[in-house]
């Protein structure tokens, strides 16, 4: 495994083969290719690797209930009370070994009584299997380097020249010295190492995978043979998602095509769900669009967004309730189709001032409405647009006279004006919102109720059309 | 035969009903009876409105309707509402802006909102109006699901199988907030209304120009089942 660090192309991992041929992980490529001409690399690819641990994740759970991640590549459990199930930890350890060695995954175990002396055994180690024994176990963690305490890359070279090179030739320092030259975090470490402090795995619960997939003894391409095979994946996906009392909020379909590769087809829910009907009805538009030239053999369909699933009584004739769901199944057809990040609902903004009185957050799970605190004691319009420039015919304090898209208003009366004043933390180089403005209510001898911006600081950058007020806003309106 | 004090609470009454406000300038005539019963803006129907003042009568609309009201825009463009002074008019909490890339998606997205019925009202912000096709599509979308379609034309309107259009302006002089002509109706006739959004308890008393929608519609949900093929093969036959 390779990877590239600044313009270094260097090994990160070997296999017992490489190794064997002198290839350290840290070395070129270069150098590891002049020392080993047969050499296979490959670059790394921590998305894949992380997945990997998930899947190990997820099959380590029969070993332990308590089990922590330790990217990139390590997995803690908490035998306790686990390791008599398997007749001792010493069988424990080879059971795992052997068991890993089947998912060919080349494995390393240590087992102690804190956690860091577990990893320190099982990364630092001197065989592949390390299990400590209680009584002479202090003994036993003096004789792990340095490395084992994961500190910083300076502080290892510097303990390495001061002569240390493993943790029992630390006891020769005092703790208050290690930690006036070193920083606090070798002295915690080292606590931590001996058993001194506690240092808990903190357990992280498997995301549970509700997927089903369908390999075939021979490639389809017609749409109502896949969308039967679709339909008894998606049979099989809903039943586990009830056994284990989970929805879905979305699909996704792979199909893998013979010649074209994998083609990955999503669909979304605006409600949860885990009925057949509505999958094959949201899927039916993507497929028909797929094209399957010589067929497809795999299809595997994975629930996305999994979530508990909340029981609520269905209530016959519940009018709010009937119009909820007709809305959600219409939200869901129109999300599929042209994007969920497309349906919007109004909520309250952070803040008073126009570009921030108000924001849009997606309709699909949009949260409640909470009627914000109203500090805006002006009006504001119902209709309001990017500030647009317009042309001042007879300029003013609010102009007398403008043209705005081709069209000349004379102002007849205006109202106002609301000050807005800049906040400290605005960016400067905002045109609009770095400055002192002021709001007038211009109403046009057509009848029109036009929002003007001008900024009193600057009288020759003009005035800017900012809305449209439908009425006259009446003052009794402030108070609401 | 009636006394005259029966007949000023009577002609009070339908003024109630008809929702006006007081003082505003509209002769109780005999239209203005019919206004009420003949229903200008009926639900489970599409409906266009031209002029620069064209929100305003959807927000008047929407005041009014039941359920949830779907907005839907090419682009950004519904984004220019401001929730804050919708209030006054009705719970924004209970809009869903839709953003479509293109014309064709907009008619689509509002077939489907018109379809659903949750939907109270279905405004639809378009450029041109649509023509004959489109908006029978749109009506039949509409009699499906029992909400009102409200199309909103910025440049000019075509025809159209619309139950009613209407142009909304300022009137100059601004005695009133709104003028809103009826320019086509196919259940009666064409007039013009002198509206003025006068919010005594911070609310919006237009006339009621959609009382059909706490009774059942007049014209009941047609179910509509399409069969191209069938179409088709009935034409070759």
């Amino acid at each position: 495994m390779t990877r590239k660090t600044g313009n270094v192309e260097r090994v990160v991992c070997a296999n017992d083969h490489a190794r064997k041929a002198r290839v350290q992980p840290g070395d070129t490529v270069a150098d590891a290719y002049a020392g080993c001409p047969d050499l296979l690399t490959e670059p790394q690819d921590n998305i894949r690797e992380a997945r990997l641990l998930g899947a190990l994740h997820i099959w380590a759970d029969r070993y332990s209930p308590r089990i922590a991640l330790d990217p990139p590549n390590g997995l803690l459990l908490d035998v306790t009370g686990c390791a008599h199930l398997f007749e001792g930890e010493q069988q424990m350890a080879e059971l795992i070994l052997r068991e890993t060695e089947d998912l060919t995954v080349v494995t390393r175990i240590g087992i102690a009584s804190t956690l860091r002396a577990a990893r320190g055994f099982a990364r630092h180690g001197t065989s592949t299997i390390t299990i400590t024994d209680p009584d002479r176990e202090h003994a036993q963690v003096d004789g792990l380097p340095v490395a084992a305490l994961d500190l910083k890359t300076s502080i290892e070279t510097d303990l390495r020249r001061l002569g240390v090179t493993t943790i029992g030739e630390l006891r020769r320092f005092k703790s208050a010295e290690l930690a006036r030259r070193f920083s606090v975090h070798l002295t915690s470490a080292l606590d931590e190492l001996r058993g001194h402090t506690h240092d808990a795995v903190v357990p992280s619960a498997v995301v549970p995978t509700f997927a089903a997939n369908m390999t075939l003894p021979e490639p389809i391409g017609r749409l109502e043979d896949v969308t039967g095979i679709l339909e008894r994946l998606a049979e099989r996906v809903c039943q586990k998602l009830c056994d284990k009392g989970y929805t879905a909020r979305g699909f996704r379909l792979t199909v893998r095509c013979v010649d074209t590769g994998d083609h990955h087809l999503s669909v979304g829910f605006a409600s949860p769900t885990r009925t057949v009907t509505p999958i094959l009805r949201q899927f039916a538009r993507p497929l028909d669009q797929l094209k399957i030239e010589f067929g497809a053999d795999w299809m595997r369909l994975l629930a996305l967004d999994t979530g508990l699933f909340n029981p609520h009584q269905i209530e016959a004739g519940n009018a709010a309730q009937a119009q909820q769901e007709a809305v959600d199944q219409t939200l869901t057809t129109l999300g599929n189709r042209i994007g969920f990040d497309r349906l919007h609902t109004p909520r309250p903004g952070p803040g008073h001032t126009p570009e921030r009185e108000m924001m849009f957050a997606p309709a699909v799970d949009a949260l409640d409405w909470t009627p914000p605190t109203d500090l805006i004691t002006y009006p504001r319009p119902e209709i309001a647009f990017a500030p647009e420039r317009v042309r001042v015919d007879s300029p003013g304090r609010a102009p007398y006279a403008f043209t705005w898209r081709r069209d000349s208003y004379r102002v007849v009366t205006v109202k106002g004006p609301e000050r807005i004043s800049p906040v400290n933390w605005d960016d400067p180089n905002t045109k609009f919102e770095a400055r002192v403005r002021d709001y007038w209510r211009a109403r046009t001898e057509c009848g029109r109720l036009f929002w003007l911006m001008v900024f009193p600081k600057h009288p020759d950058d003009g005035c800017y059309i900012c809305g449209e007020f439908l009425r006259e806003p009446r003052l009794s309106l402030l108070r609401a | 035969m009636r006394t005259k004090h029966e007949l000023m609470s009577t002609l009070q009454d339908i003024r109630s009903r008809v929702g006006l406000v007081s003082g505003q300038d509209f002769p109780a005539n005999e239209d203005s009876i019919r206004l009420d019963s003949a229903a200008p803006i009926a639900a489970a129907r599409v409906h266009e409105v031209t002029g620069s003042l064209r929100t305003s009568l959807a927000l008047a609309v929407v005041a009014k309707a039941t359920g949830r009201v779907f907005w839907i825009a090419i682009g950004g463009r519904s984004r220019c509402l401001r929730a804050r002074s919708l209030r006054p008019y009705f719970d924004p909490a209970h809009l869903i802006l839709v953003e479509t890339a293109n014309r064709d998606e907009t008619l689509w997205a509002a077939e489907q909102a018109l379809r659903c019925r949750g939907a109270g009202a279905v405004i639809i912000d378009i450029d041109k109006g649509p023509d004959l096709s489109e908006s029978r599509r749109l009506q039949i979308a509409a009699q499906v699901g029992g909400g009102i379609g409200l199309v909103l034309i910025r440049r000019h309107a075509q025809s159209s199988a619309c139950q009613t259009r209407w142009h909304c302006e300022s009137e100059e002089g601004a005695e009133s907030d709104w003028v809103w002509s009826l320019t086509r109706n196919k259940r009666g006739r064409p007039r013009a209304w002198f509206v003025r959004g006068d919010p005594p308890e911070h609310l919006i008393h237009p006339p009621d120009l959609c009382p059909s929608l706490e009774n059942p519609p007049i014209h009941a949900p047609i179910r509509f089942t399409t069969h191209p093929r069938s179409l088709v093969s009935g034409a070759a036959a």
